[in-house]
């Protein structure tokens, strides 16, 4: 196993019931730093509840409940005392529909990190391009950033999306199936932006597609029914799947 | 038996035709008749001088004073109350029996007629508090009377505002707080706007509670605390009375001008919030 020192999130126990509905069973999960890690499952298996435990999004469905611990570089999140806004500081979430609000796509991405205590025009205006540019998207926004950002495509909102997640810089990102909804073409710019951004962040993927997994991830967990079913080294899970469960879903015979 | 489909089409489309004429007809004959009678008195001096002989000579300038001070109070007390309300039950409590109860309170407040709070207001804000026949008593009545429509109207505006705007900001890092004074309430502003303005509209018209409650005094209120006659309050004393005819549509004529006037700028005023968050 690996060593406390590098394990960016460690998740024991964790049960997660919506109401009567159990979600997520005994999920134990290590998460690293600089990698990009898959989680892949049918409908309902688990894996986007899981994502929105990480950062606490999950605190806004009523009605939730949960057990297990969640700890980011050793701190639990999942105390009473946690702070959630900080913590959604350092943990960004793409979700699978693109979300601009209805601002300026400067604004879109100067919004939080001004409410975050970022203070200076200069400031700003480099956060921006940079984010946009980690983004794959500046050269294509740069003479129009004052536009609505409701006017761009699909994929371009998809990637503000992203540029904006990137812009509060956080220490991890989390993905919910954020190509579901786009053409190849930004789906591949998407899986690019995020091969040059694992230097830097931890990221979590989830996805329908396992060939977005195979192609992007370095590990990864299968979940179904809420239950873990494998997790390894991504190479591995695609070639010697280990469980004849995973084996079936990766090869499409369910799911 | 089945109609043509076309048939039934063109059946639909002129009854539906009939009805939106008839109410723009309405409409049209009430404005055609307040212009031909009101518009020919409506002159500077007209606007711009003291009312003499109880109304029957002279302008209506205090009560155009009146109507503006008195409304204007109103929308200032009622505004944050009504939009704060909605805001609390919108963003920041769980549907529940506490939610249930604010919403029937409310519902029950927009039904009570409005001769009836005015005699509430009478006993409560004239007598009781002490603040006599005023424009202060009239304009805290008038803003019970449209505090339900601007709960009801914001509470609707903000929840039309897409959930996935609450989502991005929480996944940013923002505070409930900064989510709904950044996102929620300016992308709500043009259903509230719209709220607000059916309420001036609302205390622009209103009698019944202002005879009880800001009197009907035909001088210049100064302080919240003078009594204040209304312009439809003029109205209502000329032609009831028989004091004047063509002063009383003169005065009509000026109240509906000014009704038109304040939602043409509303209109203005949303489209370019519209365009600016949109």
């Amino acid at each position: 196993m690996t060593q406390e020192s590098e394990i960016k999130i460690r998740i024991e126990d964790l049960s997660f019931f919506f109401g009567d509905f159990q979600a997520l069973d005994g999920v134990t999960l290590a998460i690293q730093p600089q990698e990009i890690f898959g989680l892949m499952g049918p409908a309902k298996s688990g894996k986007s509840t899981l994502l929105r435990v990480l950062n606490r999004m999950c605190d806004l469905i009523v009605g939730v409940r949960m057990t297990g611990g969640v700890w980011l570089d050793g701190e639990d999140i999942l105390a009473p005392d946690c702070d959630v806004v900080g913590l959604r500081r350092r943990v960004g979430l793409v979700l699978s529909r693109p979300t601009p609000l209805p601002r300026s796509i400067y604004e879109n991405l100067a919004l939080a990190p001004r409410l975050a205590g970022k203070k200076g025009r200069n400031a700003l205006d480099e956060v921006v391009e940079a984010s946009l540019k980690a983004a794959q998207l500046w050269g294509e926004v740069k003479d129009r950033l004052q536009e609505s950002a409701l006017k761009l495509s699909g994929g371009q909102q998809q990637r503000l999306c992203l540029a904006r997640t990137l812009a509060m810089e956080p220490e991890v990102i989390l993905l919910d199936e954020p190509t579901s909804g786009l053409d190849p073409i930004s789906t591949a710019k998407i899986e690019a932006t995020l091969l040059q951004l694992k230097n830097d962040y931890t990221i979590v993927l989830v996805s329908n597609n396992t060939k977005q997994i195979a192609r992007a991830t370095d590990r990864v967990a299968f979940l179904l029914m809420g239950h873990i079913i494998e997790i390894g080294d991504t190479k591995q899970v695609f070639t010697v799947p280990a469980d004849q469960k995973t084996d079936d879903y990766i090869s499409g015979r369910f799911g | 038996m089945r109609l043509d489909p076309h048939l039934s089409q063109r059946l639909v489309k002129t009854l539906l035709w009939t009805l939106t004429g008839v109410t723009l007809l309405i409409l049209i004959f009430i404005i055609v008749d307040i212009a031909v009678k009101g518009l020919p008195q409506v002159t500077w001096a007209f606007l711009s001088q003291d009312s003499t002989d109880m109304g029957r000579a002279g302008g209506i300038f205090p009560t155009i004073v009146a109507t503006a001070y008195i409304t204007l109070l109103a929308i200032l007390l009622a505004s944050p109350l009504g939009v704060g309300t909605a805001i609390y039950l919108t963003e920041y409590t769980r549907e529940g029996w506490a939610t249930r109860i604010i919403r029937f309170g409310s519902e029950c407040l927009a039904g009570v007629p409005s001769i009836i709070l005015g005699l509430f207001g009478f006993v409560l804000f004239v007598l009781k508090l002490g603040l006599g026949w005023s424009v202060l008593s009239g304009a805290l009545t008038l803003a019970i009377m449209v505090l339900p429509i601007i709960i009801r109207t914001s509470e609707e505006a903000i929840k039309a505002v897409p959930q996935d705007y609450r989502t991005a900001c929480y996944s940013l890092g923002m505070s409930q707080w900064q989510t709904v004074t950044r996102i929620v309430l300016p992308s709500a502003l043009p259903g509230i706007t719209t709220g607000i303005m059916l309420s001036i509209g609302r205390s622009l018209g209103e009698t019944a509670v202002l005879l009880f409650t800001a009197g009907a005094a035909l001088r210049t209120p100064v302080s919240v605390f003078d009594s204040g006659r209304t312009m439809a309050v003029h109205f209502y004393i000329l032609a009831r009375e028989g004091i004047s005819m063509p002063n009383a549509y003169g005065t009509a004529a000026v109240l509906v001008i000014s009704i038109l006037l304040i939602n043409i700028a509303a209109y203005t005023l949303m489209q370019r919030l519209m365009k600016r968050y949109g």
